[in-house]
């Protein structure tokens, strides 16, 4: 009887895991870590754009600088 | 305790709770087999009625304490929403019939007939529970 309550404890146990995987699996990217992680990607994307677009906008305002003195 | 579940879940109450209720659900599932073959309505050769109901006693255990960490963790979180009325109700009904349940075990020794239907009736809530909160999350992810 031993053997089979053990097997049947452990039976239960896999179905634990297995559920565990699925849902999991099901829910990914939907968990704070994941969402915060994109969303640090995103502003991290849109302050690089910034910077560039800054960037450009001192390169051209120095270039003007340089044709009004000529 | 909010502030604890947040910790302990690193910021997915949500998340964990889902995960935990269909666990729950799914174990649900089994200690409906495992009673099954306890009462002998189910034979089959590789699990003795004994055995089953053994194990039925002890994944019970472990799953009205898995129940009351969910329950506490949903009404920690959410308290008692309006908008989501079946699931309160299904929710606190399960409650009340765990412990009634837990009660009757205890009392008659696991020997008396109130437990089949109160068994089915603990089921019953529990999907119901999961189906408006943990199942409708799903569908919607």
């Amino acid at each position: 009887m031993a053997r089979q309550v053990l097997g049947s404890l452990l039976a239960a146990v896999a179905l634990v895991a297995v559920v565990v995987v699925v849902v999991t699996a099901k829910l990914g990217p939907t968990s704070t870590a994941e969402l915060d992680a994109r969303e640090e990607r995103l502003e991290q994307r849109i302050k690089a754009r910034e910077e560039l677009r800054k960037e450009r906008e001192d390169a051209r305002e120095r270039r003007q600088d340089e044709r009004g003195r000529e | 305790m909010e502030e604890l579940i947040e910790t302990v879940t690193r910021g997915n109450p949500t998340e964990v709770k889902v995960v935990l209720a269909s666990v729950a659900l799914a174990l649900g599932c089994y200690q409906l087999l495992l009673i099954a073959i306890g009462y002998g309505k189910l034979r089959p050769g590789f699990l003795s009625g004994r055995a089953a109901s053994f194990s039925h006693r002890a994944i019970g255990d472990a799953l009205a304490l898995l129940m009351v960490v969910v329950a506490v963790m949903c009404v920690s979180l959410f308290g008692f929403d309006d908008d989501s009325t079946a699931h309160v109700l299904a929710g606190s009904a399960l409650v009340v019939v765990l412990a009634v349940k837990v009660v009757v075990v205890r009392v008659s020794r696991g020997s008396s007939r109130a437990l089949p239907p109160l068994g089915l009736t603990l089921f019953a809530l529990l999907a119901v529970t999961w189906a408006t909160s943990a199942g409708a999350f799903l569908g919607e992810t």
